[in-house]
């Protein structure tokens, strides 16, 4: 059932069993997985079933720090979200990413990687990927032509991605939540305040707003915050009528340790001889491909943050805008049509039996370290709906930069051993005593880690159900409960702890 | 020392032999890096770990360093291929031990970068 909140009667009571608050990737998983049961849930969007201008100005903000993408354009607001203009990639988590590792400030989830493998393979059927399979072994068996570079994998290893169409969840799903008798899709419904009961522990209502000039209320048993890690922390933080510092935020943990992936050309391999690199390759429409990781092992006895490196033929990477360059319009339409344009120019113009001169660019992804002092704030300005805005301060420090050039050097090792060629770091890479960062470095358009998780609410926001600390009814869903960002892309692993929250969320509601 | 490394050492660079001449180009050719990299490249790794390891910036040390290999000494007489095959199999032992360097960037088994400072001295 869709609903359009504008045109409802203003000062409208809706009522449910569940408040999903925000239709993306995470929102929409999870009332896919509630449909066709006797729960009434209802699904908050606040912009419509299309891109609209004037909405996707509420999440303008100003941004300090490490340059990055206008906060405006960086999400997508409408139905499906940001899987509006996502590109697809998608990996697990590595087992070290969830464990509390000794030289990685703020690490460590209550939950381990085990803990996601059966959500992993039901995100897959969401995301329409493959096989959930994320051994090198069972691709190279399916096609043997995927061969990989000699090196030894005690050290840097194959870690697997999978390419989703990439699914659109506004296109793909509209009409599945939009015939489900028990979902209640209402669109221009901006969440801009939860109220809480007075004792402060659950949530009474949350209220909505839209350009129409109406205000609804919103009362459920659950609520589930699963608006992206900046919306996710600006509505904690700007429903603060009955508590200054916001809700859930007593221990000032709310927008802190706001966490992107490092996205950076950062070396070249120069092979001596031509090697097959279609384990490496990535095309429109590749459904694998792997990416060079380096093992837990070594990330501990060199004591660096989790990355992997792409491989790209440097005739085509070097035809590639840096991405901060590209992204840099506040209209998200725009940005996405420059960044396809300019990368499907370069993939056309690729000519493997030309171009293949055995050099190609290393291109790093990795986590940024946990660091509270990244973070989202509220800023004084008001939004069109009179929420104060988001501000984000990205802080990057020495710890990624130290782990990129290790990573090089490891894999350097590797590479030099096995007398295949050499790997060069970059310029910015050179100096070990240096870190600063190059204009073009770059996020992959990541946002995480503004609600993190711990069994501890000094130590996290949710704990390890996603609950909201001290606040019985509410949850979050998303990458904004993430501790640590690890390296590959966000999307499989929030649909996964989504899913998780959601069969949380069910078996509560039963036993109640 | 051995016999023939302290030759090396009291050979002055500019009065050697046409034979030393020979032996300490040979020793100034990084094979692998040959390969994959220009005159010039080399040559501006040679001045960066001349730069990074200063105490063997001199034609001298870095002679002795590559032919010498704690086993066995290079003899100046040696003909290339035995200069290559020696220096190829430092190189690769040199990968397999981790004694490797960064210099400008690129991650260099000791000797070859020890190799291309030679290469910078020796072609200037």
């Amino acid at each position: 059932m869709h609903i359009d909140a504008r045109k409802m009667d203003n000062d409208s009571m809706i009522q449910g069993d569940i408040c999903i608050i925000g239709a993306g990737a995470a929102g929409i998983s999870m009332a896919l997985d509630w449909m066709h049961n006797a729960y009434k849930v209802i699904l908050l969007e606040g912009g419509g079933l299309e891109y609209d201008e004037r909405i996707q100005e509420l999440y303008d903000g100003k941004t300090t720090g490490q340059h990055y993408y206008p906060l405006q354009s960086a999400r997508l607001h409408y139905f499906g979200g940001t899987t509006g203009h996502w590109a697809g990639f998608c990996s697990t988590f590595d087992a070290i990413d969830f464990k509390k590792r000794d030289w990685v400030p703020h690490s460590g989830w209550p939950i381990q990687r085990s803990d996601l493998d059966s959500f992993y393979a039901r995100a897959h059927e969401i995301l329409e990927l493959g096989p959930y399979q994320y051994d090198v072994d069972y691709w190279q068996k399916q096609d043997p032509s995927l061969i990989s570079l000699p090196v030894d994998k005690s050290i840097v290893w194959n870690k697997v991605w999978q390419f989703s169409p990439p699914t659109r969840f506004g296109t793909k799903y509209r009409d599945t939540i939009i015939n489900a008798a028990n979902i209640h899709l209402y669109t221009y419904a901006n969440v801009t305040d939860i109220t809480l009961q007075e004792n402060g522990n659950a949530v009474k209502e949350v209220t909505v707003k839209n350009y129409a000039g109406k205000m609804h209320r919103v009362k459920a048993k659950i609520f589930v915050l699963a608006c992206c890690s900046i919306q996710n922390a600006r509505i904690l933080l700007a429903s603060n009528k009955q508590f200054p510092a916001g809700v859930g935020n007593q221990n000032d943990l709310v927008g802190r340790f706001f966490m992107e992936h490092l996205e950076i050309k950062s070396g070249e391999l120069r092979l001596e001889k031509p090697f097959p690199m279609k384990l490496y390759d990535y095309h429109f429409g590749t459904k694998m491909r792997a990416e060079l990781a380096i093992s837990e092992e070594q990330q501990r006895e060199h004591k660096i943050l989790n990355g992997t490196l792409s491989l790209t033929p440097m005739t085509v990477a070097k035809k590639v805008v840096p991405m901060i360059d590209i992204w840099s319009s506040k209209d998200p339409r725009k940005n996405s049509d420059n960044l396809t344009r300019d990368f499907s120019t370069a993939d056309k113009e690729y000519d493997p039996a030309k171009d293949d001169h055995g050099i190609y660019e290393l291109f790093t992804r990795i986590e940024q370290a946990p660091n509270p002092n990244s973070r989202i704030s509220l800023d004084n300005d008001l939004d069109a709906l009179g929420m104060t805005k988001a501000m984000l301060h990205w802080e990057l420090t020495p710890f990624e930069k130290r782990s990129i050039r290790k990573i090089h050097e490891l894999l350097g090792q590797q590479i030099g051993k096995s007398g295949i060629g050499r790997v060069k770091m970059m310029d910015y890479l050179k100096d070990e005593n240096d870190f600063s960062w190059p204009d073009f470095t770059g996020g992959g358009w990541h946002h995480m880690g503004t609600t993190r998780m711990s069994d501890d609410p000094k130590q996290g926001v949710v704990n390890a159900h996603c609950q909201v600390h001290s606040i019985d009814n509410l949850f979050v869903a998303g990458a904004s409960c993430y501790v640590t960002a690890a390296a590959p892309n966000p999307t499989l692993t929030l649909v996964a702890l989504t899913l998780r929250l959601s069969d949380y969320i069910r078996g509560r509601m039963r036993r109640v | 020392m051995t016999a023939a490394t302290t030759a090396a050492f009291y050979f002055p660079n500019l009065s050697c032999s046409s034979k030393e001449s020979t032996f300490i180009k040979n020793l100034a050719q990084p094979d692998k890096l040959q390969h994959i990299c220009d005159a010039q490249t080399i040559h501006e790794i040679g001045e960066a770990y001349q730069h990074q390891v200063k105490q063997e910036s001199n034609q001298t040390t870095l002679v002795q360093l590559l032919r010498d290999n704690g086993n066995k000494s290079l003899d100046e007489s040696a003909e290339n291929a035995a200069v290559v095959a020696f220096l190829d199999e430092r190189v690769r032992q040199d990968f397999k031990t981790n004694n490797t360097i960064v210099v400008d960037g690129w991650v260099l088994s000791v000797t070859e970068a020890r190799q291309c400072a030679l290469f910078s001295l020796t072609e200037k």
